[in-house]
C-alpha cells in the first residue's frame, strides 16, 4: 500500500468515530423520546435570583433526591457508583423514586448516580432556552411563585434507564406557549406605541 | 552558537574579507563549519496564522448563526445542523490530506476547525436533548477525539489545545470529587509528538510554544492530581518537579539566548526560588507527615499510591540529572538542583517530631528554627552565587537576578516575620551582621580586582 494513504485511512477511521459518538447520544435520546414512558416531575429553579445562567434554566427535582429513597434501601448506595431508580407515581400524577436496585430491573427505571460526595446527582438539571426569551420566561417563573412546586414541572420520557426532558411547564402551561403568548403581547404593545398613520 | 549569532557572523564575514582581516578561504570555511541557516519564512507563518484564525472564526460564526433561530427549528433539523460543522470540517481535512498536505497553513487551519467542530457537535446535541451537564466527560471525550489529529495531520495548535484541555479536565474531575490520575496517561499520548519536535529543533517556535504549554500545564496539573492523603508531600513533589525542570533546561536547552526561549530552565529557576521563599515560613510545615494522615471519606487511599509514585519518580529523575550534571562538568546546576534535598530533610525532621500541640515552644520549635535558618541561608547563597556567576560569565541577567533574590529576601525578612524573628533586636543584629559581611566581601573583591588590573 502506498504510504501516503496511511494518514487518509487513519483519518477516515477517526472521522467515523467522531461521528458515531454524537450519533449515539442522539440515538439514545430519540429512543427514549419516541418509545419511552412519559412521567411528570416537580421542579423548582435552583437560584431564584439567577435562574438563567447563559442559555438554560437550572432545575432541582422533587422526588429524586437522597431523602426520597426509602430508608431501608439507602444502605445499597455506594459512593461514586450508579444505581437504578424504580419509579412510582403519586396521587397528583408526579413521579418519584419508589425504590432502588443495583441490578437492571424488569420495570421502568432511571439510571442515576450517587457521587463521591454522597449526593444523588440530578439527572434533569437543565432546560435550554434561547437567550432572548429567557428574561420573559424568568418573569413567568417569578409570577408562578418560588414555593409552589406544583406550578412548575417537567415532562420526561424514560426508556432503558435513559430519561430525556420533553417540556418545561410553568403554571401548568408548556414554556413554548408562554413564550408565544409573551411574544404576541410584546407585538401588540409595539403596535399601540406606533403613531397612527396619517 | 545560536542561530541569531551565526546569522550575525555571516553578516560580518564580507566586511572582514574586504578589510583583509580574514581571507575569502577562511570565510568559506566558517560558512562550511556552521552550515546553512534557514531564515524564518514569515510569509508561511502569516498564512498559517490566518488559516487558524479563519478556521476558528468560521466555526464560531456557524454556531452563532444557528443560535439565532435555534428554538424555532424542529428537533430533526437541529440535529442535522449540529452535525454540519463537523462534516464540513472533516471534508476539509480530507481535502487537505489529499491535495494540500505540504501546506502547514491548510493543515493547521482545518485541524483546528475540526477540533472546535467536535466540541460544537457534542454541545449542540446536548442542548437539543437537554442532556445533563457533565463538563468532565465532555472535556475527556472531546480531547480523546482530537488527539489523533496531532499525528494524522502533523499539527501543533491542536496539541497545545489538547494540553490545556486535559489540564482543565483534571481540574474539573478533582473538583467533582473524582480522581484525575488519568491525566498522566493522557499526557503520555502527546509524548511522542513532543519528543519529535524537540529532536527536530529544540529552539524552533513550535518547540518553544510546546515547551511553555507543557511546563505550565504540568505545574498546574501536578498539584491537582495529587490525592493529598499524606499532608505536606506536595512540598517534596514541587521541589523535585521544579529542580527537574531546571536541570533538564540547563542540560539540554541552554543555548537559547532569551529567557522566553528557555521554558524549562526559566520555570524551574523561578519555581525553585518561590518554593524556597514559601518554605521559610511556618505554615507549610504545620501538621504534615505520616502522623497527620487524612482519613476523611473524600480522600481515596488507593489513589494515594499515585502520590507516592509521582514523588519517587520525580526524586529519582532529579538524582539522575544531578549525577549527569556532575559528569558533564556542570556543577553550577547543583545549587538549585539540590533544593529538594533540603525540603526532604526538613520534611523528615518535622514529621518525626510527635506533638499534638503545635505551639512553637514545643519540642518542634528548635527544628522549625533550624529549617527557617537553613532556607534563608540557602536563598542568600543562591543570590550571592548568581551574582558571582553573572560577574564571571559577564551575564547581566544573572547579576540582576541574584540581586533581586537577595533584595526580596531582605524585604520579606524585614516585613513578614514570624515568632522567633519578631524580636526587633534579634532582627536588627542579624541584618547588621549580614550587611557587614557584604561590605567585607566588597573590600576583599575590590583588592583582588585591583591586584588583577596591576598585573595586566
Amino acid at each position: 500500500m502506498n504510504k501516503q494513504y496511511i494518514p487518509l485511512i487513519a483519518f477516515t477511521i477517526l472521522a467515523i468515530i467522531q461521528l458515531v459518538i454524537p450519533a449515539s447520544m442522539i440515538f439514545r435520546s430519540e429512543k427514549a423520546l419516541t418509545t419511552g414512558q412519559s412521567y411528570l416531575i416537580r421542579v423548582r429553579p435552583v437560584d431564584p435570583y439567577d435562574v438563567f445562567r447563559g442559555r438554560y434554566v437550572t432545575l432541582a427535582n422533587e422526588g429524586f433526591n437522597y431523602r426520597d429513597i426509602p430508608e431501608d434501601s439507602r444502605s445499597l448506595l455506594k459512593e461514586g457508583s450508579h444505581f437504578y431508580a424504580l419509579l412510582g407515581v403519586d396521587e397528583e400524577g408526579f413521579a418519584y423514586i419508589r425504590d432502588i436496585s443495583l441490578d437492571i430491573p424488569e420495570e421502568d427505571y432511571l439510571k442515576m448516580e450517587y457521587n463521591l460526595d454522597g449526593v444523588v446527582v440530578n439527572p434533569f438539571d437543565r432546560f435550554y432556552l434561547q437567550q432572548d426569551v429567557a428574561p420573559k420566561v424568568e418573569k413567568a417563573f417569578n409570577e408562578a411563585g418560588w414555593n409552589k412546586t406544583e406550578a412548575t414541572y417537567i415532562s420526561v420520557r424514560i426508556k432503558d434507564g435513559v430519561g430525556v426532558i420533553e417540556e418545561l411547564f410553568i403554571l401548568g402551561m408548556p414554556v413554548e406557549e408562554i413564550i408565544r403568548e409573551l411574544s404576541d403581547e410584546a407585538k401588540s404593545d409595539d403596535e399601540k406605541l406606533k403613531p397612527p398613520s396619517e | 552558537m545560536s542561530k541569531k549569532n551565526i546569522l550575525w557572523l555571516y553578516g560580518e564575514l564580507p566586511k572582514l574579507v574586504s578589510k583583509g582581516v580574514i581571507t575569502a578561504d577562511v570565510s568559506n570555511k566558517i560558512h562550511d563549519y556552521y552550515g546553512k541557516i534557514e531564515k524564518k519564512d514569515f510569509g508561511n507563518m502569516l498564512l498559517m496564522i490566518f488559516a487558524i484564525m479563519g478556521g476558528v472564526l468560521i466555526g464560531l460564526g456557524i454556531i452563532l448563526l444557528f443560535a439565532f433561530n435555534w428554538n424555532d427549528l424542529g428537533r430533526p433539523l437541529r440535529t442535522i445542523l449540529s452535525f454540519l460543522p463537523l462534516l464540513i470540517s472533516q471534508g476539509l481535512v480530507i481535502f487537505t490530506l489529499l491535495k494540500k498536505r505540504e501546506s502547514p497553513a491548510w493543515r493547521e487551519g482545518t485541524a483546528t476547525f475540526l477540533m472546535l467542530a467536535i466540541a460544537a457537535a457534542i454541545a449542540l446535541i446536548g442542548q437539543t436533548y437537554n442532556i445533563p451537564g457533565d463538563l468532565e466527560s465532555f472535556l475527556l471525550t472531546w480531547m480523546l477525539l482530537s488527539i489523533p489529529l496531532v499525528y494524522i495531520c502533523d499539527v501543533n495548535i491542536v496539541s497545545l489545545l489538547y494540553l490545556i484541555g486535559i489540564t482543565c479536565w483534571a481540574g474539573y474531575a478533582q473538583a467533582e470529587g473524582r480522581q484525575a490520575a488519568l491525566f498522566w496517561p493522557l499526557l503520555l499520548l502527546l509524548f511522542p509528538r513532543a519528543l519529535l519536535k524537540f529532536k527536530e529543533n529544540r529552539y524552533s517556535n513550535t518547540s518553544i510554544y510546546l515547551g511553555w504549554t507543557i511546563v505550565l500545564c504540568l505545574t498546574v496539573a501536578t498539584g491537582i492530581t495529587l490525592e493529598k492523603v499524606l499532608p505536606g508531600l506536595w512540598m517534596i513533589v514541587y521541589s523535585s518537579f521544579f529542580a527537574l525542570l531546571y536541570l533538564a533546561g540547563s542540560l539540554w536547552f541552554r543555548e537559547a539566548p532569551a529567557i522566553i526561549q528557555r521554558p524549562f530552565h526559566s520555570t524551574g529557576t523561578v519555581g525553585t526560588i518561590v518554593m524556597a521563599y514559601l518554605l521559610t515560613y511556618n505554615w507549610p510545615w504545620e501538621e504534615i507527615g505520616w502522623y497527620n494522615i487524612r482519613y476523611e471519606d473524600r480522600f481515596h487511599h488507593t489513589a494515594a499510591y499515585l502520590d507516592y509514585g509521582i514523588t519517587l519518580v520525580l526524586i529519582l529523575l532529579t538524582v539522575i540529572l544531578l549525577i549527569y550534571s556532575v559528569l558533564k562538568n556542570k556543577k553550577i546546576n547543583l545549587f538549585l538542583g539540590l533544593f529538594p534535598a533540603l525540603t526532604i530533610g526538613g520534611y523528615l525532621l518535622i514529621s518525626t517530631f510527635l506533638d499534638d500541640n503545635w505551639e512553637i515552644s514545643g519540642s518542634e520549635g528548635p527544628v522549625l528554627l533550624t529549617i527557617h535558618l537553613v532556607m534563608n541561608f540557602y536563598i542568600l547563597a543562591v543570590g550571592v552565587i548568581s551574582i558571582l556567576w553573572g560577574v564571571k560569565t559577564r551575564k547581566i541577567a544573572l547579576l540582576n537576578g541574584g540581586s533581586l533574590i537577595i533584595a526580596l529576601l531582605i524585604a520579606l525578612r524585614f516585613v513578614f516575620v514570624e515568632s522567633f524573628f519578631e524580636n526587633l533586636i534579634v532582627r536588627g543584629l542579624i541584618f547588621i551582621l549580614i550587611g557587614a559581611g557584604f561590605l567585607i566581601a566588597n573590600l576583599i573583591f575590590s583588592s583582588i580586582l585591583k591586584k588583577g588590573e596591576s598585573h595586566e
